[in-house]
């Protein structure tokens, strides 16, 4: 399936390993983060088609999925 | 807003009366206020419902309004976190004339705090952030009442978060940051959540019951800026934001929604989250 994937912020660094990965329909969201190579303590928020998603979420043809860092400092 | 005791139209009266016969607001407010025994906050939210604005509040004239202006002056805010964040809000806040400020922080400042927090300089290293605050204040805006409370934000007092219409969520722990969040539901009370790492910062405002917070950091209780640090930018940035937001909130222009902006400014993107 074909997914548009948007990193945000330092999570860009990872933007290389998604050119390389093939992912089947049904592929969870935690698992498009272990075959990008993005630890998943290091994001905080993943939306699916502009929505909330969970790491279990199914993903499917053609959805956006966007994944934000926590940012915390002050 | 906290109400005022004295009777509000005859203040007015005599303050106005003060205008004309001394032809200057300054002068007419520091005379209401030793005559009539009000702060000089109250007097001046008083000359501006009349539209007459002290000079130092004449630029905010067409942006705020007297009525704006007057609003901030009887507003209160509390400022958690007097660093690189709160440094910055609680400068623009009293410049703005938010006539009472909160300021809560445990720490003194120290050489790694020069780069970036506006509060520190060479002669405050080892000053505590509280009292750097309560100086800076006293020397922009005598009429902005502020209190210092030299603590951890989870040892305040309840009796602290009395009268506060708007919290400024400036601190850099997670826990830290649910725990306010806690605390603007149990009084109902907004936060302004701005947070900073690297390039990158966000800015939400949290509405009592929304859990945003709680939504946006999950599970983690670290972020990026454990390895990204702060640069100087990025906290004046958000903090700009955020104190535009505040004063959004406090003039009753501002919608309830759950949205993060994402800021990137090393690629200059701009995301908005809803969630």
């Amino acid at each position: 399936m074909e997914l548009e994937i948007k990193l945000f912020a330092n999570l860009r660094k990872f933007n290389s390993q998604l050119d390389r990965i093939e992912l089947d329909d049904g592929t969870t969201v935690v698992e498009l983060l272990e075959r990008a190579g993005i630890p998943p303590s290091e994001v905080a928020i993943v939306l699916v088609d502009g929505r909330h998603a969970k790491l279990d979420q199914p993903l499917h043809d053609g959805e956006t999925v966007a994944v934000f860092p926590p940012i915390a400092g002050g | 807003m906290p109400r005022i005791t004295k009777d509000e139209e005859h203040l007015s009266q005599v303050l106005a009366q003060l205008i004309e016969s001394t032809g200057e607001v300054e002068k007419a407010v520091a005379t209401l206020v030793a005559n009539q025994g009000i702060s000089k906050r109250v007097a001046e939210s008083l000359a501006c419902g009349l539209d007459f604005f002290p000079k130092r509040y004449e630029a905010n004239a067409g942006t705020l309004g007297s009525e704006g202006q007057k609003r901030l002056l009887r507003s209160k805010a509390l400022v958690a976190g007097l660093g690189g964040l709160g440094g910055h809000v609680v400068e623009q806040l009293v410049r703005c004339g938010v006539g009472e400020l909160v300021g809560v922080d445990a720490d003194q400042f120290d050489e790694t705090n020069l780069n970036r927090q506006l509060l520190s300089d060479l002669n405050s290293i080892g000053l505590g952030k509280t009292e750097a605050a309560r100086s800076r204040v006293a020397e922009i805006n005598d009429a902005v009442e502020f209190h210092p409370f030299a603590c951890k934000l989870e040892d305040l007092e309840d009796n602290v978060y009395d009268g506060v219409d708007l919290i400024f969520d400036c601190l850099d722990s997670i826990p830290s940051r649910l725990h306010l969040q806690d605390m603007g539901e149990r009084y109902d009370v907004p936060l302004v959540h701005g947070a900073i790492g690297g390039w990158y910062g966000q800015v939400a405002i949290v509405w009592p019951g929304s859990k945003l917070l709680s939504n946006i950091y999950g599970t983690r209780r670290e972020g990026i800026e454990k390895v990204l640090g702060n640069p100087p930018f990025t906290p004046a940035f958000i903090a700009t934001l955020m104190v535009s937001e505040g004063v959004k909130l406090l003039l009753g222009r501002k919608e309830k929604e759950n949205t993060v902006l994402f800021a990137d400014l090393l690629n200059n993107q701009w995301q908005y989250v809803t969630l």
